[in-house]
């Protein structure tokens, strides 16, 4: 009897891992599709990731019509461009959140030297209490613009490793760095950021 | 003598610890956006129906070539 609830997780597990294995292929087929230019199958990539781009770019800009004009941007690039992808043992969404990302920091670049860049990080979470609200918000707000002063490499690893919760494997593959070179990045840019909120 | 011998192993060791502990504790502070922030379902479907002119349009422009 004590094996059943055992073997229950197992075959649970299996078949989870089962289906992972089922979505990779499917995506994997998607992908062939795309870069031969078919538009169903891009638009099939599309509806999968557009939450998760739109939502890596929001974390940079803050701002819901800026990260729509950007969201679109990266997907229009990223089908210009999807003929040239190699998969090299990153999901195809790694890809995409480069693209993002590089898209992302030339606006915000852009911005900067136009003199436009105002203090964007204002509190979204309307469903707290409002004392809880604003010292949590105060808290993400000092981190999120922490993680935008970094070195341009930092930033993105940081991003990567904690906001889009990529391991360090396919974090080395989207940069076309070594594992380790991606941790010292790592422990280099998470010093900078406590030296950054301590002010 | 042991003891002199093992003071600075130690001191390395807590300095390495102390220093993964911080980036532990800073790398916590590093949260996902909350939930809701989300496309909305119009955004989405206007950039698909746009995505789609735009792939439709380079596929005929294969196809002519």
């Amino acid at each position: 009897m004590a094996s059943v609830p055992s073997d229950l997780s197992e075959a649970a597990e299996d078949a989870a891992a089962q289906e992972k294995a089922r979505e990779r292929e499917l995506e994997k087929l998607l992908v062939q599709k795309a870069i031969e230019k078919d538009g169903a199958a891009f638009a099939e990539l599309y509806d999968k990731h557009v939450v998760r781009v739109y939502r890596h770019i929001y974390y940079m800009v803050n701002d819901t019509r800026e990260t729509e004009d950007l969201t679109a941007q990266t997907f229009l690039k990223a089908w210009e461009a999807v003929g040239r992808y190699k998969e090299r043992g990153a999901p195809f969404v790694a890809w995409l959140l480069r693209i993002a990302h590089n898209v992302t920091v030339s606006h915000l670049r852009a911005k900067r030297d136009h003199g436009e860049l105002e203090d964007v990080f204002v509190d979204v979470k309307m469903d707290r209490n409002p004392e809880q609200a604003l010292e949590q918000s105060t808290d993400e707000k000092n981190v999120r613009e922490a993680v935008q002063k970094l070195r341009e490499e930092q930033r993105q690893v940081i991003m990567l490793r904690f906001v889009e919760e990529l391991d360090y494997r396919e974090v080395a593959q989207v940069l076309g760095k070594s594992v380790p070179a991606v941790r010292v990045i790592q422990h280099r840019a998470l010093g900078n950021l406590r030296k950054i909120m301590q002010g | 003598m042991a003891k002199t011998r093992k003071e600075p192993d130690s001191m390395v060791e807590f300095v390495r610890h102390r220093l993964d502990s911080e980036d532990l504790v800073t790398a916590a502070m590093i949260q996902p956006l909350p939930a809701n922030i989300q496309p909305s379902q119009a955004f989405m479907d206007k950039l698909r129906a746009q995505l789609l002119d735009v792939t439709n349009a380079s596929s005929s422009q294969t196809r002519a070539a």
